[in-house]
């Protein structure tokens, strides 16, 4: 823990300490560009990636289109074309399909009908 | 004048009214599930459900947060940030995401920082087509 007492100077600090490794450099950046009174809208985008096998889950998906209607509020787990369980409560979904020692099942939370919309940032 | 464009992977996704659905793999250590998101263009960052957190073994309120107004004046939707893997259309990217501090999100996006910043991408919604490439191909 950096050495002052000052409460926003320690909150700052805390704050930086919980932000992932991967954001560090960039926030780091933005600061020392704000410390020189100059504007940051660049994106650090550097990053590590690896090409993986494509797996598009094509019968997971087409289960959802067909059948998604009838569960709208819950989380249904589906593995192919199968539905494994579904629930209101993710942790009896989660804890049916381990049960059976299924492993790769898809778990979705089918919305509703109701919007709740991400809209934008507090400033 | 034309601009020709070159990507690696194309993903013909499903006609949906409610998005453009993505099946994807959350992965932390040697945690992973299973789970989709849509692709949102207008999302600054990716926001995911909270129990896909505590699968993969994540302390939530341990993460960064941020709060996102919603069209609820006054009543902010707080998030926190963890650094996952994320795999999806053939690629695997470590990036950081956020998940709600409540359960059942309605639901999960892919939103600029943290996924689409990630890749060159070219979205078709006439043909349900979307081209990508990782920017570092």
């Amino acid at each position: 823990m950096a050495e002052n007492e000052n409460p926003y100077v320690q909150a700052t600090f805390e704050n930086f300490r919980r932000t992932p490794a991967s954001l560090r450099r960039q926030l780091l950046k933005m600061l020392e560009q704000e410390l020189n009174g100059t504007e940051s809208d660049q994106i650090d985008t550097t990053t590590s990636f690896r090409r993986i096998p494509f797996d598009d889950r094509k019968e997971e998906v087409e289960w959802l289109a067909q059948n998604s209607a009838s569960f709208h509020g819950e989380w249904v787990a589906i593995y192919g074309n199968r539905l494994l369980s579904h629930n209101v409560d993710y942790s009896k979904v989660s804890e049916e399909v381990k049960s059976f020692g299924i492993d790769g099942a898809m778990y979705i939370f089918v919305e509703g009908d109701e919007n709740e919309d991400f809209l934008r940032f507090l400033p | 004048m034309t601009y020709p464009l070159e990507f690696r992977q194309k993903y013909v996704y499903r006609e949906n009214k409610r998005g453009i659905f993505i099946p994807l793999t959350l992965i932390s250590g040697t945690e992973t599930t299973n789970c989709g998101a849509k692709l949102d263009t207008g999302a600054e960052f990716c926001y995911f459900a909270r129990e896909h957190a505590e699968e993969i073994g994540l302390r939530v309120e341990d993460g960064t947060v941020i709060q996102v107004e919603t069209n609820n004046p006054g009543k902010p939707m707080v998030f926190y940030g963890h650094e996952v893997k994320i795999q999806a259309l053939g690629y695997e990217i470590e990036t950081t995401i956020y998940f709600w501090e409540d359960h059942s999100l309605p639901r999960n996006l892919l939103g600029r920082a943290g996924w689409i910043n990630m890749f060159r991408l070219a979205l078709i919604e006439h043909d349900l087509e979307l081209y990508l490439s990782h920017h570092d191909e």
